[in-house]
């Protein structure tokens, strides 16, 4: 094994593997409990770099009207665009570059909890070959492995098997893939909520296609994967929204004038920014006020 | 804390037209970043997936061996390593049965068994092969059909039926020559997804023996398929890995690190012998001992009570999953490291190694044609020959 492999093994991949069993077995044995139970202590102890994140895309989406504002102004002196645009950054406090530290640190932990749901689920004996090394043994003492083979049905799902659910219709058998249909939602609901608005057209042609496709990228990921993944996408898309709500303090509302974001976006043209729309992109004095606090 | 990008660009030569690019595109970047991250996240995990998901399965018949390795069905003379058919065949179409194989095959008087599965879901199918040319004959279920669950375990044969046990708690009796299902029997607890079977099963008299993940051995009657024993036996670990049946006496190894020695007649067990990790697959029986090895990569020999015969365990250079082989006096020794062992079977003395990495070897080596041969998990290699002495004496690539 290389050192880097061995490194993150240790450090990263067989802790989370040990505490996922750990979870197992304290909460009787429910594997969809120890997933939520896992995936909601690694978003705590994320918090703080997922807040920095969430903090900067709010601030961003407060700025977009200002800076819409500017680009406007300073149209023909690209100088003093930068000038301002870094002034009015300075003055908000906000790193552009603010968003992608956190997001690269959190992507191996996803592998790695990825990888601690799938080796646990042991769905092959090469997944156990390798589970075997990565085991805590107790005073010489096999206590995790016995807790092998995971009970891994839950309502209508192996977790450690794809999604295969048909309902027949008039003779013939439709798949009802069910838990890859939430995933999509919840996909979709926190990408529409977290990513922020943009006025340049092609930066927001951009998120609107991401916004579609990720979603049924994650869905086909799922359907063709593991239900117990299909459970960590959902909690985790789940658990993001109500953080994003805790860190933006933005609670009362949220819900109606998020899924409204495409009036919001359209308001957020040229010809409609100064309307009474209550756009994404118009920072609202309450929420000021509050944040101000 | 560190400083923030605007105070580092404070005073710098550097013009602010191009510190709005970088700012912009930067910018830019970030909200783009998590779709990226999502993609590259996503086709990672597609990636996770598409490992092998076992070691290949070798049944020897005669002088030929036939092994299924991951994307091909082989029968090879076991002499000079030369391929006599493979399945599917370059030109051909596997139909039903395309996909991995992993499943040691059962072999008859003029068929070849062999269980496909669909690697992405794990869901397989029984095809019957002739056995002379491998020509596919037979296919169970059918492709209008619901397939079986994922099948690790070997297929076995009272020569004329086939036995197979599911990794979703189905055991199946079915017919050699025409694939038709003469019983199936889901385990007790199935339903709980945890009774699967990765266990080679054992014949013994008129009862079919299974061992499941779920700690349990059970004993079926192999013309029906009714549970035979008043109470299955039960383990503290998964049983995953070939039972032994040596006289009256069967083995199993569990992951509660202990090899079981059970009356295959009740189901009550007669002794337990306690390694340094988990025990995979049971015992190569051998005169008065029983060869075990472990996941520390310890090999023991015990007598038929269960007590040590060695001075001191042999220490292989990684996990052995795999039942050893013996071949009169001495002992073969596969470990995951790569690495086969040749020992001596009186006192466990190293007497020779050979490396195979970077493949690893899982499956359990096999004695044929006066060759010791070993198919390697992973590496250039689908199976490597060797003289009884470990001198090499073909190879076949993949």
């Amino acid at each position: 094994m290389n050192p880097i492999t061995l490194v993150t093994n240790l450090l990263f991949f067989q802790p989370l593997v040990n505490l996922l069993l750990v979870l197992y077995a304290a909460l009787g044995r429910n594997f969809v409990l120890a997933i939520v139970a896992l995936t909601v202590l690694i978003r705590l102890l994320l918090y703080p770099l997922m807040a920095q994140q969430q903090r900067a895309a709010k601030k961003m989406q407060e700025l977009q009207p200002r800076l819409q504002e500017l680009q406007k102004k300073y149209a023909k002196d690209r100088e003093k665009l930068a000038q301002e645009q870094m002034k009015l950054y300075k003055e908000a406090g906000v790193n552009p570059l603010g968003g992608c530290l956190p997001l690269l640190i959190q992507f191996p932990i996803l592998i790695a909890v990825y990888q601690a749901i799938i080796h646990v689920l042991a769905l092959n004996p090469i997944a156990v070959i390798d589970l075997a090394k990565l085991l805590y043994r107790f005073n010489g003492f096999p206590a995790l492995a016995t807790l092998l083979p995971i009970q891994s049905q839950f309502l209508l799902w192996d977790l450690g098997r794809p999604e295969r659910i048909f309902i027949p219709v008039g003779g013939i058998l439709i798949p009802l893939p069910i838990m890859t249909l939430l995933v999509i939602l919840t996909t979709w609901w926190s990408q529409k909520i977290m990513t922020p608005p943009s006025t340049d057209p092609q930066t927001r042609m951009t998120t609107q296609l991401m916004n579609l496709y990720m979603p049924l990228f994650f869905g086909w990921i799922s359907y063709n994967l593991a239900v117990g993944l299909s459970i960590y996408f959902i909690v985790t898309n789940l658990i993001s929204v109500v953080q994003f709500a805790l860190v933006t303090r933005d609670w009362r509302g949220f819900l109606a004038r998020r899924f409204t974001r495409g009036r919001g976006m359209a308001a957020a043209t040229p010809s409609s920014s100064s309307g009474s729309t209550p756009s994404v992109g118009s920072p609202r004095p309450r929420r000021k006020a509050r944040g101000s606090r | 804390m560190p400083p923030s990008p605007f105070e580092l660009n404070r005073g710098s030569p550097v013009s602010i037209t191009a510190l709005e690019d970088m700012s912009l595109k930067a910018t830019t970047m970030a909200w783009k970043l998590p779709g990226w991250i999502g993609v590259l996240f996503a086709l990672l995990l597609a990636g996770c997936s598409g490992a092998g998901s076992s070691w290949p399965g070798i049944q020897v018949a005669g002088d030929v061996l036939y092994v299924a390795d991951l994307d091909h069905v082989l029968a090879v003379d076991a002499s000079s390593g030369q391929e006599r058919w493979r399945f599917p065949p370059k030109d051909g179409n596997a139909g039903a049965c395309a996909g991995s194989y992993h499943a040691a095959p059962a072999v008859l008087e003029g068929w070849v068994i062999i269980a496909a599965e669909n690697p992405g879901t794990g869901e397989s199918r029984l095809c019957g092969l002739e056995r002379g040319s491998g020509a596919l004959q037979w296919v169970y279920p059918p492709s209008d059909q619901p397939p079986l669950g994922p099948i690790f375990a070997g297929l076995i044969t009272d020569g004329t039926r086939v036995f197979v046990g599911t990794g979703d708690g189905w055991v199946l009796a079915l017919e050699g020559a025409s694939g038709r299902v003469l019983w199936r029997t889901r385990l007790p607890e199935a339903g709980r997804g945890a009774a699967r079977i990765w266990a080679t099963p054992v014949l013994s008299g008129t009862m079919l023996i299974v061992g499941t993940m779920d700690h349990r051995l059970l004993a079926l009657d192999r013309e029906s398929g009714a549970l035979r024993w008043p109470a299955p036996f039960q383990a503290r670990g998964a049983i995953a890995g070939a039972l032994t049946l040596d006289g009256d006496t069967l083995y199993a190894g569990a992951f509660d690190d202990h090899l079981y020695a059970v009356d295959p007649a009740t189901g009550q067990e007669r002794w337990r012998f306690r390694a340094n990790h988990w025990v995979w697959d049971g015992p190569a029986a051998a005169g008065d001992r029983l060869i075990v090895g472990d996941m520390s990569g310890q090999v023991f020999a015990l007598d038929r009570q269960g007590r040590p015969l060695w001075p001191r365990p042999f220490q292989a250079n990684g996990p052995v999953r795999a039942r050893p082989l013996v071949v009169e006096n001495r002992v073969y020794i596969a470990d995951e490291a790569g690495w086969i062992h040749l020992v001596n079977l009186e006192d466990g003395a190293k007497i020779k190694s050979v490396n195979l990495a970077p493949g690893r070897l899982l499956a359990a080596p096999v004695a044929v044609a006066d060759r010791i041969v070993v198919a390697p998990t992973g590496g250039p290699f689908r199976l490597v020959a060797f003289h009884p002495d470990l001198t090499e004496a073909w190879k076949l690539s993949r």
